[in-house]
């Protein structure tokens, strides 16, 4: 794999992946992050529409089921990863392309992306999504600035290796979609009757429980529809009904100050996202230069070293991130 | 120097430092967060999108975003590729050539030495700073 065309490394942040997804122009839908798998962690997040799974990647690891080689592939959208730290967009590119629900509007750029590739093979459709300009800038968007010209390689290499990984249900079967692999993953059949994510879970929970024990960092997230959005609805068909009955019923009157109080909070949580964005890109050298500036000439610059290095000495040798 | 220089004398290698760490501790944001100083570090501070409310020094010092920008230049200072970044920001020649070694304590020590001009050096330092700086935050 190479790392050309510059894709930068993106954090596993539901702000940075729900921004992330409107840069790319789609709507109706934003990502959420999951604390726990527990049952009814869903509950508040419904229509869930796929899972993205984010771990230090393992050399060895097998995949845990069957990979799609056949027709499937015609109609489900996989791609290869091509180049390096592109797999968090490819992930939320793979899910999204797969997604049908009536919540979820691709938007042009990614409609383009779907028609023009699914006559492709996997490593194809790889390099399409990797040559596309308004993903790519999108995806570079999100990065942290780099403050300054420098050769990372010199300085971090103990930089790990994270994958990012995709689960959906597609035509009745619960897929994994690794752009390290040949093709899906095939996790089997979703009943007619059964939640996508009852099938998942445990399959997560196995995931989990591995990367626990071996104290390995993970992020789970989920693809949604737009919180605002579905709230607005609710709140909307409530309105409808209290005007058709010519008054108002006791449920509604909880209800809709509920819903308001919930498409607030949607409010401030995207505001915070952006000022997150604003703090992720913005040049805080000459505010570090400064602060080091002043800390200097008040003489509190080197008891401050000795300081971090007395717990830096304590610590022992970095440890890994875990 | 004085105290326990021998601790600190292993330099770069070895144990690293958590710089983003140290520039949160609460005497850090006490010195910063004290008016005249930040005075100098608002213009420094990151827009705040409509309907936020903005950061300040704490908050700044408190952030993710910060120590991960603070990681970064960490790193970067110790690798010893910050001597021509520093130069720019009109460091004095000794913190610049430090800087070019990758030593964060003889770094440190050049900036203590460099302040120990008067009160009118100082001020007149901290008036070429902002010119410094401006370009900067275009960035």
């Amino acid at each position: 794999m190479d790392s050309a065309g510059d894709w930068c490394l993106i954090e596993s942040d539901p702000g940075v992946f729900t921004q992330l997804i409107r840069k790319f122009g789609a709507k109706g839908v934003q990502v959420e992050e999951l604390w726990t798998i527990e049952d009814g962690i869903f509950e508040t997040l419904r229509p869930v529409h796929g899972l993205i799974f984010l771990f230090k990647f393992l050399q060895h690891e097998e995949p845990s089921g069957p990979i799609v080689t056949d027709s499937r592939l015609d109609k489900i959208y996989f791609a290869k990863q091509v180049i390096n730290n592109a797999c968090a967009t490819q992930a939320v590119v793979s899910l999204l392309l797969n997604c049908d629900h009536p919540d979820v509007e691709l938007g042009p750029e990614l409609s383009k992306l779907k028609e023009f590739s699914m006559s492709f093979d996997p490593r194809m459709r790889g390099l399409t999504l990797s040559n596309s300009q308004t993903i790519r800038s999108a995806h570079n968007s999100m990065a942290q600035q780099t403050l300054f010209e420098f050769d990372p390689k010199v300085a971090s290499k103990d930089d790990e290796a994270y994958h990012f990984v995709g689960y959906m249900p597609i035509e009745g079967r619960l897929y994994e979609l690794d752009g390290l692999r040949e093709g899906p993953i095939d996790h089997g059949p979703i009943a007619p009757d059964q939640d996508w994510l009852d099938v998942v879970r445990p399959i997560i929970m196995k995931r989990i429980n591995i990367y626990t024990e071996g104290e390995i960092h993970f992020n789970l997230m989920a693809l949604v529809s737009d919180r605002k959005m579905i709230y607005q609805r609710q709140l909307q068909e409530l309105l409808n009904e209290n005007q058709r009955r010519g008054m108002e019923n006791n449920d509604a009157m909880s209800e809709i100050p509920r819903l308001r109080m919930l498409i607030e909070y949607e409010d401030v949580k995207m505001t915070k996202y952006e000022q997150e964005m604003a703090r992720r890109r913005h040049n805080y050298l000459p505010f570090i230069i400064t602060l080091l500036k002043i800390l200097a000439e008040e003489k509190k610059l080197t008891p401050l070293l000795e300081k971090a290095k007395e717990r830096a000495a304590k610590k022992g040798p970095k440890k890994l991130k875990v | 120097p004085e105290g326990e220089g021998g601790a600190a004398s292993a330099g770069g290698a070895g144990a690293r430092v958590d710089l983003a760490a140290a520039l949160a501790a609460p005497e850090v944001v006490t010195t910063a967060s004290a008016p005249p100083n930040a005075a100098r570090l608002a213009p420094h501070l990151p827009p705040a999108p409509a309907g936020a409310t903005p950061d300040d020094v704490r908050t700044t010092l408190l952030s993710p975003q910060f120590a991960q920008a603070t990681n970064l230049f960490s790193s970067a200072l110790t690798s010893g590729q910050m001597g021509p970044v520093m130069s720019q920001f009109g460091l004095p020649s000794e913190a610049v050539s430090s800087a070019n070694t990758g030593d964060m304590q003889a770094f440190f020590n050049a900036l203590e030495k460099s302040s120990n001009s008067s009160d009118a050096n100082k001020s007149k330092e901290s008036d070429d700073k902002k010119k410094e700086d401006k370009p900067k935050d275009d960035k």
